[in-house]
C-alpha cells in the first residue's frame, strides 16, 4: 500500500490553511496564560499551607500535632441525642442468667454549658433481642455520680445482639395526698393507695420513726412513677420533718437531698430528718404526711442507645 | 492580538487556576487529614459529624463515659515522667447545687465538676521497644507517674493509654444476713459480715462489718429493709463497721439490708491520651 494513499487521510483539516488564516485557532498564548495560571495557583497553595497553623494560633487553639482545633459542635462518638443537648451511651451492658444491669452516661453537646443543660428523664428501659423485651426492675442514680445511670433489668436471651430502648416519657399526670396521723411514733403505715388518673400508686410501707423512716411503694397501671414524701411534725417547738432520699451516699450532709428520684415502677427511700428530733421538750401534737405522686401514663418517643461493650457472665 | 486570542487567553489562564486550585484543595484535605489522625484519639468524636481533631472541653483530651481526661502539664524529672491531668464532667448539671458533704463533723461543699467521676488507674506509655505501666494512687489523686530508664526523652514516648479505666455508677442492691449465713456478697469485691448482735433496751444493735478487696469500693451506706430498723452508723471514720438499730418485736430471722451509694464499673478498652502539645 502506498503510505500516499494515508497522507490525505492523517492531514488535519486545517493544515491545509495558510498561516494567516483568519479562522485559524491562535493556540499559544491561551496555553501559555493556563500554566501561567496554574503556576501562581500552585505559589498561593503552598504559600497557604506552609503558613496557615501559625496564623491560626494568633485566633485558635493549636491540637496537639499543630494541626487546626476547631471548637467541636455535636455529641461525642458512640452516643445519640436524647434531647436538644444532651445524648446518652450505654458504656457496659452486664447480662447473667439472673438480671441485667445497664450503665449509661449522659453527656451534654459541645459547646452547651452543662450548668444550663438538664439532664433527661427516661421513663422506661428495656433491651431487645431475639424477641425478648425484658421489663424494667429499677433504674437509680446517686448525687456523686452525676449523668450516670444504672439500670436493673430482668434477664435478657441474647445480650450480644440486644438492642436498648429508652422509651422518654408521652403524659404525665401528678396529685398530691395529704395524710394526717396522730403523733403517736413509731409508726407503720400500710398499703396506701393514691389515684392518679387511671393509675394508683401503692405506698406498700411508710416507716416513721422519731428522726428517721423509709417507704416502699409500687405502681398499678401507667409505666412509671416517681414518688416524694414529706413527713411534718406539727406543734413541735424545733421544727423537725423527714425528707425522702433515694439514694443516700453516706458522706453527705444531713438535710442535703440528693438529685430527684428516676422515672420507676417501683421505689424504695429512706426519710432523713431534717430539723431537731423529737424528745420531752420537743413534743409533736400530730403528724403530716404529704405524697407527691406523678405517674407517665403515656409513653412519648422510644430512642435506640448504642451499646458500647457487653459483658456476659 | 486579536479579540478572539484575548479571550482565548483569558480561558486558559483560568482554566490553569481552576485545576490547579483543584488539585489544591485535595493536597490540602491530605495534609489535614495526616494531622488529624495523630492528634486526639479517634474514641473522642464522631467521624461522621465532626472532623477528628474536634475537642470537647481542651485539645488532647481523652473522653471517658461523660468525663474528659485532659493532661495539663508533662514534667521529665530524672527518670520520672508525670503528666497532670485534669477531670472534667461533661454531665448535664442544671439545677444541681454544689454538693456538701459532712465527715464526723467537718463540712465541705465541692462544686459539681470537681467530683472524682472515673479512676483512670491504670496507664501504659510505650516507646519504639518498651512498654512501662503507671497511675495514679487514688481517684482523688490527678497525677500519674512512669519511671523510665535513663536515657528516655517524652520524644520517645509512641503513646500514652489509659487501660480499662473506673467509672462511678450508681447502686442500690439488696443483700440478706441470718445468723446461719453469715457472709453476702454485695458487688464483687465487696462483702458484708455478720459481727454480732446485742440487746440495748427496747431495741437490738446488729453490727455487720464490710470486707473490701481495694478500699475505695467502699462507696455506698447500708440500711436495714422494712419498719422497725432505724438509721445505721458506721462505726467510727475509717473503719467499715456499721451499727444498726431495731427497734420492734423479734428481730427477723433473715434480716434484709439495703446497699446503696456508688460503686466503681470497669470501662474496657484502651483510651488513648495525647500529651504532643507539652512536648
Amino acid at each position: 500500500m502506498n503510505d500516499s494513499n494515508f497522507e490525505e487521510l492523517l492531514k488535519s483539516p486545517y493544515s491545509n490553511r495558510e498561516p494567516d488564516d483568519p479562522d485559524a485557532i491562535p493556540w499559544k498564548p491561551p496555553v501559555m496564560a493556563a500554566i501561567i495560571g496554574a503556576l501562581l495557583m500552585a505559589t498561593f497553595i503552598i504559600y497557604s499551607i506552609a503558613t496557615a497553623p501559625d496564623d491560626l494560633t494568633a485566633t485558635t487553639t493549636s491540637s496537639a500535632s499543630g494541626g487546626v482545633a476547631v471548637e467541636a459542635t455535636g455529641f461525642p462518638r458512640g452516643y445519640v441525642a436524647v434531647s436538644d443537648d444532651v445524648a446518652m451511651r450505654i458504656d457496659v451492658m452486664h447480662a447473667d442468667s439472673n438480671s441485667t444491669t445497664l450503665f449509661v452516661s449522659s453527656v451534654t453537646e459541645a459547646g452547651v454549658d452543662a450548668d444550663s443543660s438538664s439532664a433527661v428523664d427516661v421513663a422506661s428501659w428495656t433491651v431487645r433481642s431475639n424477641g425478648s423485651e425484658p421489663s424494667l426492675q429499677y433504674q437509680h442514680s446517686s448525687r456523686t455520680s452525676l449523668g450516670r445511670i444504672t439500670i436493673d433489668l430482668s434477664p435478657v436471651s441474647d445480650p450480644q445482639n440486644a438492642v436498648a430502648i429508652a422509651t422518654l416519657p408521652g403524659t404525665i399526670e401528678s396529685v398530691e395526698d395529704v395524710l394526717t396521723l396522730s403523733p403517736h411514733t413509731p409508726r407503720t403505715v400500710t398499703n396506701h393507695r393514691i389515684a392518679v388518673g387511671d393509675s394508683v400508686v401503692v405506698v406498700d410501707e411508710l416507716d416513721i420513726g422519731n428522726g428517721y423512716g423509709s417507704m416502699r411503694w409500687h405502681l398499678e397501671g401507667g409505666l412509671a412513677a416517681k414518688v416524694d414524701v414529706l413527713v411534718v411534725f406539727d406543734g413541735v417547738q424545733f421544727p423537725l420533718v423527714l425528707l425522702t432520699h433515694y439514694n443516700n451516699d453516706p458522706e453527705l450532709s444531713v438535710g442535703f437531698r440528693g438529685i430527684p428520684p428516676p422515672w420507676n415502677p417501683q421505689g424504695e427511700a429512706t426519710l432523713l430528718r431534717d430539723g431537731e428530733p423529737l424528745s420531752d421538750a420537743n413534743v409533736a401534737t400530730g403528724i403530716t404526711v404529704t405524697f407527691d405522686a406523678s405517674v407517665v401514663s403515656r409513653a412519648g418517643t422510644e430512642i435506640e442507645i448504642p451499646i458500647r461493650e457487653v459483658i456476659q457472665d | 492580538m486579536n479579540g478572539r486570542t484575548i479571550s482565548l487567553t483569558i480561558i486558559g489562564f483560568l482554566i490553569g487556576v481552576l485545576a490547579a486550585a483543584g488539585i489544591g484543595v485535595r493536597v490540602i484535605d491530605e495534609v489535614r487529614a495526616t494531622d488529624d489522625a495523630t492528634s486526639l484519639p479517634p474514641e473522642n468524636v464522631s467521624s461522621t459529624t465532626l472532623p477528628v481533631n474536634q475537642y470537647f472541653v481542651a485539645a488532647g483530651e481523652t473522653l471517658i463515659a461523660s468525663t474528659a481526661v485532659v493532661p495539663k502539664s508533662v514534667v521529665m524529672s530524672g527518670t520520672g515522667l508525670a503528666i497532670e491531668y485534669d477531670l472534667v464532667s461533661l454531665a448535664p448539671v442544671e439545677g444541681l447545687p454544689p454538693m456538701v458533704f459532712s465527715s464526723f463533723g467537718n463540712t465541705q461543699e465541692i462544686e459539681n465538676s470537681d467530683l472524682p467521676v472515673i479512676f483512670p488507674k491504670k496507664w501504659v506509655l510505650t516507646t519504639e521497644s518498651q512498654t512501662f505501666e503507671g497511675g495514679p494512687a487514688h481517684p482523688d489523686v490527678r497525677t500519674v507517674r512512669f519511671e523510665l530508664p535513663e536515657g528516655i526523652a517524652t520524644s520517645d514516648v509512641v503513646s500514652i493509654e489509659i487501660v480499662d479505666p473506673l467509672v462511678v455508677a450508681s447502686l442500690d442492691t439488696h443483700f440478706e444476713l441470718s445468723e446461719e449465713s453469715r457472709v453476702a456478697t454485695i458487688v464483687d469485691g465487696v462483702q458484708a459480715r455478720l459481727l454480732n448482735i446485742s440487746a440495748q433496751g427496747d431495741s437490738t444493735i446488729v453490727q455487720i462489718e464490710l470486707v473490701a478487696e481495694d478500699p475505695i469500693d467502699l462507696a455506698f451506706g447500708v440500711e436495714g429493709v422494712g419498719a422497725g430498723w432505724r438509721s445505721a452508723f458506721f462505726e467510727a471514720e475509717g473503719r467499715p463497721r456499721i451499727n444498726l438499730t431495731w427497734v420492734g418485736d423479734d428481730l427477723p430471722e433473715i434480716m434484709v439490708f439495703r446497699a446503696h451509694g456508688n460503686q466503681w464499673v470497669e470501662v474496657v478498652g484502651l483510651f488513648p491520651v495525647s500529651i504532643a502539645s507539652f512536648e
